[in-house]
């Protein structure tokens, strides 16, 4: 060689960067009498495109080389069993698979058949035990691909004889079917299910990858090579020659130690971040061409969790990623269970138990149970980050906006006190009801010796949680000492001095007693005015909100509409984009008052106003989307609209199942109302079954019947059978409900529903003096909350009149 | 050497090339094999198996996670080596068989026979390799890049890490020894 190997370097290089019509005149000129490097840089120049391909040849060459050979294979259309091959599927480091199908052809059936590559007839033996053992196991699962057989071909290969799945890898299906977090959770759970049970019949999976987790046309997930792994990796003679797939190893699997179900865990973790994050979780390098070839060396032991995914789910992965199998989820079962908590929003085994983690869980199911304390304390613990997010969201809230910052320090510091105290004494957080979350604040607001204006705050917050649980006792008792607060000290009216009366008028509202609830509420706006509170804020809106709904509920609808309305024109002024859930509270209320005025028109666009913004700001499953459909349902029914009605009830049905459960009188109220719209509908088999059901879950909730659900169940099947002419059924029905009735413990409204039915059930049965008396006794009920012009107070005295003039008749 | 020295050895110890070679090769080159073998198709992000594949599980396999990045490109740089002498023993075996059994192979050890090469692929590295022989002469760096674009099928950033050299060199020198040895071969 007449030329420098650096100078050819250089100027192969720059002919490289030339283009192809240049290059030669560059090479004449750089090598003008040293003929040798002319002729070699030419051919070079020739040949790249040939030098290219015959180094990646000679590289597959190499590579199919390595590769164990193919002598221990199957050729297509040999016979193995009483199956014929069809073709090659797939070719692997230790075993290839392959189609087949029954060449006896009695019956229509493909299978994979999958042969070992393995030289070693002892290895083969023991896969074949393995297989056996499996097939011994009866792995029946929906989601695992059985075993069928297990042997070795005339030409000494070992092989499986499989369920043939014909569908693609997990990870593929995901992300073509763009599925969103709680859809892959439901495939991961799915898969991790079949885990679990094969773990139950003792059979370990071992090599959880997307390649043996194939999903079919039909969305159907089967799991494949359970129990094949552990034999191919537990090599008896080198024990410590792991033959799996590195990149997804457990720890103890690469150091060739024991391995057990904690080790499908882990693998099950890796799974998981595949199926959330698309990616394995390792360290993502900044060149994107590495990002596309996965560079394996990244997979190193230390595993890397995306960063977009969530802290909890990023917790339920670790836990399964401990190096330490005694550090991870003891079993699959485990797993499944934080998986769940997380989606239906309970705490996690594996967060760490602080104290603001398990609030924000809690608050987070009960968005509306859990009201201002457990939200004030949240927020303030959490720091305003939480706040801020929040504040928009909840009425409580704006407490946190207006307060000074003086008392919000000073109810930080006792809240956070109280829940910490609160928190050592339950395992999992989980079990802290609200109730004893507020019981422990109660008890402690009596040795509060901190200024009266906050603890007319606290007071007052508790009375009002309270009152939103349902629990008037309590809320009257911190309602009272609240108002004793107010009263003897020389508070000056401040925005918490009128909150607290406020509440009051609302504990008022709740316990029937509407006139007091009036004035006080009244008192509330006319305070506001004293101190120049501005109209223009979600407090004021409110209260004008809270007098216009007992306007409303002592039908004085035209006060009530006026008030409403001024409460819209302010909100929509408060916030501008008319997106706030406090907007659809008011059209909520606004539609309840022209149902009222029988404006069903307009009543039934400002319910599905509310409707839609709830919906879109809470989402489906949430109590104030489930009021609303319910409402909607109800005003439809009113216009006539029975079928529409009829679809909000089913809505309300399946949202109410999901937020209460099948035992909640919540679910029992929407059944009922279920029942009512078949009702309407004339669709008797269906009403029955859903008032039959309704009456069910009532019995299971309370132990007497004695009371007002329990009375509604029985008129609605009352009002049912009387209006089939089922009277025997009718008869049961109305014994029933006249001796809740006669029981003081229910109210005016079932009270008279009762007396109606059973006035048209003798009517029915030409009791005349019976049905008078019954008619009668409904008349002066209804007449006795409702006014004078009421349709139902003209049809009672209607039936009464025609009952009156029959039985004359009759006489 | 047991299997978990090597990490130890990872960790520690700063080998000197020749020391390396001496004490973690004979492991690498056993690891390449079982590794070889064992890996999978389709497994989780490599499409199409590759000697790369079986360099980046050996050292998945080997590497601890306290391991250095220094002990990291050198691991590179010996296994690459590793896999050229094992593709080159097998390719020599094979070769005396038909040639009819000389009594110079390399390797009595039964690892070469874990890998089929045909004859002919067998005869092309071999020449492949002799050219690199003088080529290295000139450059050792050549062999050095040879092996691990080639053998081991480390991307042009891999191996500049491997060798401590910038990614540019080994671009320029990869492409002139590619080529350079392609003009060169026996046709």
């Amino acid at each position: 060689m007449s030329y420098s190997m650096e100078l050819l370097e250089e100027v192969y290089e720059r002919c490289l960067a030339l283009a192809e019509t240049e290059r030669e005149a560059y090479v004449k000129q750089v090598c003008k009498d040293n003929e040798s490097m002319r002729i070699v840089l030419t051919q070079m120049l020739e040949n790249k495109e040939n030098s290219v391909r015959h180094f990646q040849e000679l590289q597959q060459t190499i590579v199919a080389g390595i590769l164990p050979d193919d002598q221990s294979t199957i050729a297509e259309g040999e016979i193995v069993g009483k199956y014929r091959i069809i073709r090659l599927l797939g070719r692997g480091g230790m075993s290839n698979v392959y189609l087949a199908e029954r060449f006896d052809g009695e019956f229509e059936q493909q299978i994979a058949i999958k042969c070992i590559l393995s030289r070693d007839i002892i290895e083969g033996d023991r896969l074949i035990k393995k297989g056996e053992q499996q097939i011994l196991a009866k792995l029946e699962h929906p989601n695992i691909a059985r075993i069928l057989d297990a042997g070795v071909t005339e030409n000494g290969v070992p092989y499986f004889m499989m369920e043939y799945i014909d569908g693609i890898p997990v990870d593929v299906f995901v992300q073509q079917s763009n599925f969103n977090l709680s859809k892959r959770l439901k495939i991961f759970q799915q898969i991790a299910e079949s885990v679990d049970y094969a773990h139950s019949r003792l059979i370990l999976h071992l090599d959880i990858k997307p390649s043996n987790i194939l999903v079919n046309k039909s969305g159907q997930i089967s799991l494949l090579d359970f129990g094949i792994s552990s034999a191919i990796d537990a090599n008896e003679e080198h024990k410590s020659a792991f033959m799996g797939t590195p990149s997804i190893a457990a720890p103890e699997q690469m150091e060739g130690q024991q391995v057990t179900a904690a080790t499908d865990v882990y693998q099950l973790g890796i799974l998981l971040h595949l199926l959330i994050a698309n990616r394995l979780p390792v360290a993502v390098t900044k060149d994107e061409r590495e990002l596309t070839r996965m560079d394996l060396s990244a997979m190193v032991a230390e595993k890397v969790i995306a960063d977009e995914i969530d802290f909890e789910l990023k917790a339920i992965i670790e836990c399964c990623l401990a190096k330490n199998p005694q550090d991870r989820y003891q079993n699959v079962a485990l797993l499944l269970q934080d998986v769940q908590n997380y989606l239906t929003g309970y705490p996690l085994t594996v967060v760490n138990r602080g104290s603001s983690y398990f609030a924000s869980k809690y608050l987070k199911r009960n968005k509306m149970a859990v009201t201002s304390i457990a939200l004030i304390c949240i927020s303030l613990m959490a720091g305003t980050g939480f706040s801020l997010w929040q504040a928009n969201k909840t009425k409580v809230q704006r407490d946190l906006a207006i307060r000074s910052e003086k008392v919000a320090i000073a109810n930080r510091d006792f809240l956070i006190d109280l829940f910490m105290e609160a928190n050592p004494s339950i395992a999992k957080g989980d079990t802290m009801t609200v109730y004893q979350f507020l019981d422990k604040a109660y008890e402690k607001t009596d040795t509060y010796s901190g200024s009266a204006e906050i603890k007319l705050e606290l007071l007052t917050t508790l009375g009002r949680s309270y009152r939103s649980m349902g629990n008037f006792g309590k809320s009257r008792m911190a309602l009272a000492k609240a108002y004793a607060v107010a009263k003897d000290s020389s508070l000056q009216i401040s925005p918490a001095y009128i909150r607290a009366i406020e509440q009051l008028g609302l504990y008022q509202r709740d316990i029937g007693h509407y006139d007091s609830a009036r004035i006080l509420l009244n008192n509330v706006l006319m305070m506001y005015a004293d101190i120049n509170y501005p109209q223009v804020d979600s407090f004021y809106t409110a209260s004008l909100k809270y007098l216009s709904y007992v306007y409303k509920t002592e039908q004085k609808s035209d006060t009530a509409k006026q008030l409403i309305e001024k409460a819209i024109r302010l909100e929509e002024q408060l916030w501008p984009d008319h997106n706030n859930i406090n907007l659809a509270e008011s059209y909520y209320i606004l539609a309840a008052i022209y149902n009222d005025q029988s404006h069903y028109e307009k009543a039934i666009e400002y319910q599905t106003k509310s409707l839609n913004l709830c919906e879109s700001l809470m989402g489906l499953y949430f109590p104030g989307t489930l009021a609303n459909t319910n409402m909607l349902s109800s005003i439809l029914a009113n216009a006539g609209k029975l079928d529409e009605a009829l679809s909000y009830n089913i809505k309300a049905k399946n949202i109410a199942l999901k937020l209460f459960g099948d035992v909640h009188h919540e679910t029992a109220t929407i059944t009922d109302n279920l029942g009512v719209g078949y009702f309407k509908l004339a669709q008797y088999d269906s009403a029955y079954y859903y008032f039959r059901n309704a009456l069910t879950i009532r019995n299971t909730l309370f132990s007497s019947d004695l009371n007002i659900r329990t009375h509604a169940s029985y008129n609605n099947l009352l009002s049912l059978f009387a209006t089939t002419g089922e009277q025997d059924s009718a008869k049961v029905y109305l014994d029933k409900a006249l001796r809740v009735a006669a029981s003081g413990k229910t109210n005016t409204r079932q009270r008279s529903n009762t007396y109606k039915w059973a006035g048209f059930l003798h009517e029915q049965l030409q009791e005349y003096p019976l049905s008078k008396k019954y008619y009668q006794q409904s008349l002066t009920e209804y007449k006795s909350y409702l006014p004078i012009d009421n349709d139902q107070v003209i049809k009672a005295q209607k039936s009464l009149d025609r009952v009156d003039s029959l039985s004359r008749k009759i006489l | 050497m047991h299997e978990k020295d090597i990490n130890k050895k990872f960790l520690l110890t700063d080998y000197t090339d020749q020391e390396a070679y001496a004490h973690i090769f004979p492991l690498i080159y056993k690891q390449l094999q079982v590794i070889a073998r064992s890996i999978r198709f389709n497994f989780i992000g490599i499409e199409t198996f590759n000697t790369t594949a079986i360099v980046h599980e050996a050292y998945i396999k080997l590497a601890s996670k306290n391991t250095p990045w220094e002990s990291r490109s050198h691991f590179y740089s010996v296994a690459a080596k590793a896999m050229r002498q094992v593709l080159l023993n097998a390719a020599r075996s094979k070769g005396s068989e038909k040639r009819g059994g000389a009594t110079s192979v390399v390797s009595i050890d039964d690892l070469e026979d874990n890998v089929i090469l045909s004859p002919s692929a067998s005869e092309k590295l071999i020449d492949f390799d002799k050219l690199l022989v003088s080529l290295e002469e000139k450059d050792l760096l050549y062999g050095r890049i040879v092996e691990c674009r080639f053998f081991a099928g480390l991307s042009i950033e891999e191996t500049a890490d491997a060798l401590h050299i910038s990614p540019a060199t080994v671009k320029r020198k990869w492409q002139l020894a590619r080529d350079w040895l392609y003009v060169h071969l026996p046709k």
